[in-house]
C-alpha cells in the first residue's frame, strides 16, 4: 500500500538552514516521530547555541522549545525533566561543540545522574555557526577555520568518541550513533531516535543519540561531496549503530 | 582623514571576506585600520555587513563601528535601503543590479552605480567572486590604492588564510571590476 509522505504537522514554517545541512533532516525526522507517537503537545525541546538555535526561530516548528547559554543545554534539560509531567518527552538538541566542548560537564553530568532525557548531539566535526572552527570531534588532519594545516593531535588532542567513552562507566538507558548522509541511514537513525524516545517515556533514564551530520558550508564542499565525506571519513572513525543498550532502573542494583 | 568602506548584503556573498581583505590591503600600505563585521546566526542568508576604516598615521581611529562610509558595496536591495541614511554626502554606492533594483530619485545625495556583478563574476569563473568585482571597481573610482598593489595584497591575503585556490579567480574578478566600463 502506498505511503503518504507529507510534511509533519508540527513543521509550520520555512527554515534558514543551508542547502545540504543535516539539521533540517534530523528536525524533520524528530517531527515525524512526534506525529507518529502522538507527542506533538507532549514534548519539550531544549536546544543549545549554534545552528541548532534556529530550531526555535521564525516559527519553523510548533513545539515547546527552550533556549539557554552555550553548553548549558543538558543542565536546562535536567531542570525540565525534573519538574515536567509524566509522559512528556524531554529532548536536548545541540551540536558537538555545545555538547562535548563547552558543555562537556553538563552533558556528562546529566548522564552521570541518569536524568530522564534524550540527548541528541548533531556531530558535524566542527563549530558550524561561528564559522567552522575545530571541536573535540574534528578528525585528525581535518581542515577547519583554525586548523588550516589540518588538525594536529599532538598539539590539540585526539578526536573524542563520547558515547564509547561513557559506555560501561555509568547506568545509561541507551547510547547510539546514527547518520543522516543517505536515506538508509536516515531510516536507521529514525529507529534509534524512536527507541530513545520510548526508553525515556518508560522512565529508564538517560539516552544519547549522536548523529553524524553534514555541514557543506564549513567543509567548503558541495552538498553531495560533504555527504560522501561524512559517510567515508567520519564513518570510519565514528562507528554507527547501538553502542550500549543500558540497564533499566529496575536492574541498577546490579550495577 | 579617516576613509571608510562598507560591504553589505547576505551571508555567503563574501561580505566579511571582502571587507577583511580590504583591511589587509590597507595594513600592507602602512595604514592604521579597523574592521567590524556584523552578522546573525545564519551561515547563509540573513543580513550581513562589514565596515573597514583606515587612516594614515599619525591619525587615529577611536571607534571601529560604522559611522559615515565613503563607499558602500551593496550586494542586495536591502543593503542600500538600510544604510543609505548614514552614508556621506556624495558617497559612492556600487549596487548589485543582478539581484535588485533601486529608485535613484530616493537617493539624490549619493552617487549610485548599478553593476551586474554576478554576471561579471560568472564570466571570470564564478558569481561568488562578485564581492571582488565590486572591490576592483571601488578602487578604480576612489583611486585609494593602485591596481598592482591591490592584486599583490589579495594574493597575500588568501595565502595567509591558507585558501590558495581562491587567488586566481578573485584576482580576475578584481580586474574585471577595475576595468569595467558603464
Amino acid at each position: 500500500m502506498a505511503k503518504n509522505y507529507t510534511t509533519p504537522t508540527v513543521i509550520t514554517g520555512k527554515n534558514t538552514y543551508c542547502n545540504g545541512c543535516g539539521h533540517s533532516i534530523v528536525i524533520k525526522t524528530i517531527c515525524q516521530l512526534l506525529d507518529e507517537m502522538n507527542l506533538q503537545e507532549k514534548c519539550v525541546i531544549v536546544h543549545g547555541v549554534g545552528c541548532c538555535t534556529m530550531l526555535g526561530l521564525n516559527g519553523i516548528v510548533k513545539l515547546s522549545t527552550m533556549h539557554f547559554s552555550h553548553g548549558k543545554t543538558m543542565a536546562a534539560a535536567t531542570g525540565v525533566a525534573r519538574c515536567i509531567d509524566d509522559g512528556v518527552l524531554v529532548i536536548g538538541y545541540h551540536g558537538d561543540g555545545d555538547a562535548y566542548n563547552i558543555g562537556f560537564s553538563e552533558t556528562f553530568n546529566a548522564g552521570y545522574r541518569n536524568e530522564n532525557v534524550v540527548d541528541i548531539v548533531i556531530n558535524n566535526s566542527l563549530y558550524g555557526m561561528t564559522g567552522g572552527q575545530m571541536s573535540h570531534t574534528t578528525l585528525i588532519g581535518e581542515w577547519t577555520e583554525n586548523t588550516p594545516e589540518g588538525r594536529d593531535p599532538e598539539v590539540t588532542g585526539y578526536p573524542l568518541r563520547f558515547p564509547e567513552m561513557v559506555k560501561n562507566a555509568l547506568p545509561h538507558a541507551f547510547l547510539a550513533r546514527g547518520g543522516v548522509f543517505n536515506p538508509t541511514e536516515v531510516r536507521k537513525t529514525k529507529a534509534l531516535l524512536k527507541h530513545a524516545f520510548e526508553r525515556q517515556l518508560s522512565r529508564d533514564g538517560y539516552s544519547l543519540v549522536e548523529i553524524l551530520s553534514m555541514c557543506p558550508t564549513n567543509a567548503h564542499k558541495t552538498p553531495l561531496e560533504v555527504r560522501q565525506w561524512v559517510e567515508d571519513e567520519m564513518g570510519a572513525y565514528y562507528k554507527l549503530g547501538v553502542i550500549q543498550e543500558g540497564a533499566s532502573r529496575g536492574l541498577i542494583e546490579n550495577f | 582623514m579617516i576613509k571608510e568602506i562598507l560591504f553589505s548584503g547576505f551571508g555567503g556573498q563574501g561580505i566579511v571576506t571582502g571587507a577583511l581583505c580590504m583591511a589587509h590591503i590597507c595594513i600592507q600600505d602602512g595604514m592604521d585600520v579597523t574592521n567590524m563585521p556584523q552578522y546573525g546566526a545564519e551561515q547563509r542568508g540573513g543580513a550581513a555587513s562589514s565596515d573597514t576604516k583606515f587612516v594614515a598615521p599619525p591619525g587615529e581611529i577611536y571607534d571601529p563601528r560604522m559611522e559615515h562610509p565613503d563607499v558602500l558595496i551593496a550586494l542586495t536591495e536591502h543593503a542600500l535601503a538600510h544604510h543609505a541614511k548614514v552614508l556621506k554626502k556624495d558617497a559612492i554606492v556600487l549596487f548589485n543590479t543582478d539581484m535588485g533594483t533601486y529608485d535613484p530619485s530616493k537617493y539624490p545625495n549619493l552617487k549610485i552605480y548599478g553593476v551586474p556583478c554576478l554576471a561579471i563574476g560568472d564570466s571570470v569563473g564564478t558569481s561568488k567572486s562578485a564581492n571582488f568585482v565590486m572591490m576592483g571597481l571601488a578602487m578604480k573610482l576612489t583611486g585609494w590604492f593602485t591596481r598592482d598593489f591591490c592584486v599583490e595584497q589579495i594574493e597575500g591575503y588568501f595565502r595567509q588564510e591558507h585558501r590558495e585556490k581562491l587567488i586566481d579567480v578573485n584576482i580576475r574578478a578584481f580586474d574585471a571590476g577595475y576595468n569595467y566600463t558603464f
